[in-house]
């Protein structure tokens, strides 16, 4: 039964990391508990799947209802404690729904290469492209997510419902696209993979904005000496 | 203006090019006012020589690329003038909620077009693409919310603007109950809540804006028509049209908008 082995991957997966969480700072750990969640909402995602099975074809499955239940699952903490507690995140959350979306992907990874029905050469290549591709995109689709939550912590209120909405599609839209490009187009593979990619060049000058102006005088000291 | 207060979102310092007296606000009038016009004057010119096209050599093919292109283009270039607008100090959410109902649409557009590339075949109604579409309208209702006053309305026009826009989406719906029939009510309450917030929050300076927000409500009536109810409907083109025409409205209304808070 698929739940029994996501179960079992979960629980061999998470297990020899709380042994790790114990060697953690505050930081590293609120990131670990994150994957755990990812971890988790594989599961929950996975369970869904099995039950529309009968329903519904997988294409469909990949490019409409994946999207859509796989972010709302993943961000899901972040976005309940952003509206119920009313806690207003700093710039960490970005890392933070990354982990989340990228425990998923792990997971993901782990039923690809055990389910697939492929040749050596071509599992690793099938891997690779999930690993590479398909993680990227699952982990920074959520940290998307998590980043927009950040920059509306100063918003007015009466504005968060519909900023909050807006992030989710946003996350929606580009899995979908990105599922539409690889799973069903040669040439729509490298450019899915092209997007996964460039989003995590823009998360990482978002994140790491404050330290570039430090990086330029750096650079100029350097050519300078 | 009305009940808004700029948004206290901290960022780093302003960028550079945005103090700079070079302003793009002129140039960016131009083009699309410039779009406006020819989208106007080239869909009058195909109703009046209905059937056929009216623009030879253009097959149906080529007409939905064109259209998508231009949609695409629009939509991007609304978004981009938004949080262009946005980053010059005071930020304004008029320009953040409105930048994102744009980019947000584009987003969509992006994938039902390249559905329609892969597939060669329309998605089915309803897809992930209305999720976005669906957005704009929170985003927009909630910008002119924030943004401009609100003036009392009198009791019955509420019910009213719902009653008919959700009245009969429920009726067409308990006629025929489909998944499409569904999301029409949806869609309709959306419109309906839009329409209000415009009634409720109109200002006449910013007619163009507010102008272009009715031209969404239309655009996504004529879309759900289009996808329940007249599939293949050569005159339902014009949805194209229309949605191009609304991101020329908001962009030149957040312009306006813009240069008066400058002016003040």
């Amino acid at each position: 039964m698929l739940i029994e082995l996501i179960v079992s991957i979960v629980i061999g997966v998470t297990i020899p990391k709380l042994y790790m969480l114990l060697f953690l700072r505050k930081h590293q750990r609120t990131m670990m508990y994150y994957m755990f969640w990812g971890f988790f909402s594989a599961i929950v995602v996975y369970s869904v799947y099995e039950i529309l099975g009968g329903f519904m074809d997988v294409s469909y499955r990949e490019v409409t209802v994946a999207p859509l239940l796989e972010e709302f699952v993943k961000a899901f903490p972040l976005i309940a404690m952003f509206i119920v507690t009313g806690r207003r995140f700093e710039k960490h959350v970005l890392p933070y729904a990354l982990a989340s979306g990228i425990g998923f992907s792990i997971l993901g990874n782990y039923l690809a290469t055990v389910n697939g029905n492929l040749t050596q050469v071509h599992q690793i290549a099938y891997v690779l492209l999930q690993a590479g591709g398909t993680s990227l995109m699952q982990g920074c689709c959520t940290a998307l997510i998590g980043y927009g939550i950040f920059l509306l912590r100063d918003v007015e209120q009466k504005a968060l419902p519909a900023l909050l909405l807006g992030l989710y599609s946003v996350a929606v839209l580009l899995h979908s696209l990105y599922n539409l490009l690889v799973y069903n187009s040669e040439t729509g593979k490298y450019f899915g993979i092209l997007i996964s990619f460039c989003l995590l060049v823009a998360l990482l000058l978002l994140y790491y904005q404050d330290r570039l102006p430090r990086l330029r005088d750096l650079g100029s000291e350097l050519l300078a000496d | 203006m009305g009940g808004e207060s700029p948004s206290k979102i901290s960022m780093s310092a302003c960028p550079k090019f945005l103090e700079s007296k070079v302003t793009f606000l002129p140039l960016l009038e131009t083009l699309f006012g410039l779009s406006l016009c020819l989208i106007v004057a080239f869909q009058v010119a195909w109703f009046a020589s209905l059937p056929p096209l009216a623009l030879p050599g253009l097959s149906g093919v080529s007409f939905v690329d064109l259209s998508n292109y231009g949609q695409l283009a629009l939509s991007f270039l609304g978004a981009a003038t938004a949080f262009y607008l946005y980053l010059s100090p005071p930020r304004r959410n008029l320009f953040l909620l409105t930048g994102f109902a744009s980019g947000l649409w584009f987003l969509s557009n992006c994938y039902w077009y390249l559905y329609v590339k892969i597939f060669g075949t329309g998605l089915n109604y309803p897809c992930t693409a209305d999720v976005g579409f669906l957005g704009v309208f929170l985003l927009l209702a909630t910008a002119a919310q924030l943004t401009f006053a609100e003036r009392k309305l009198p009791v019955f026009v509420a019910p009213a603007i719902f009653g008919a826009g959700i009245g009969g989406s429920l009726l067409a719906a308990l006629v025929h109950f489909t998944g499409q029939t569904i999301i029409n009510v949806l869609y309709c309450a959306l419109i309906s809540l839009l329409l209000l917030q415009v009634v409720k929050s109109y200002a006449r300076p910013y007619r163009v804006f507010f102008a272009g927000v009715v031209c969404y409500c239309v655009t996504m009536f004529a879309y759900l028509l289009r996808e329940t109810y007249f599939p293949g409907e050569p005159v339902f083109t014009v949805v194209g049209q229309l949605a191009m025409v609304t991101f020329c409205l908001l962009a030149l209304g957040l312009i306006k908008y813009y240069q008066e808070g400058k002016a003040c």
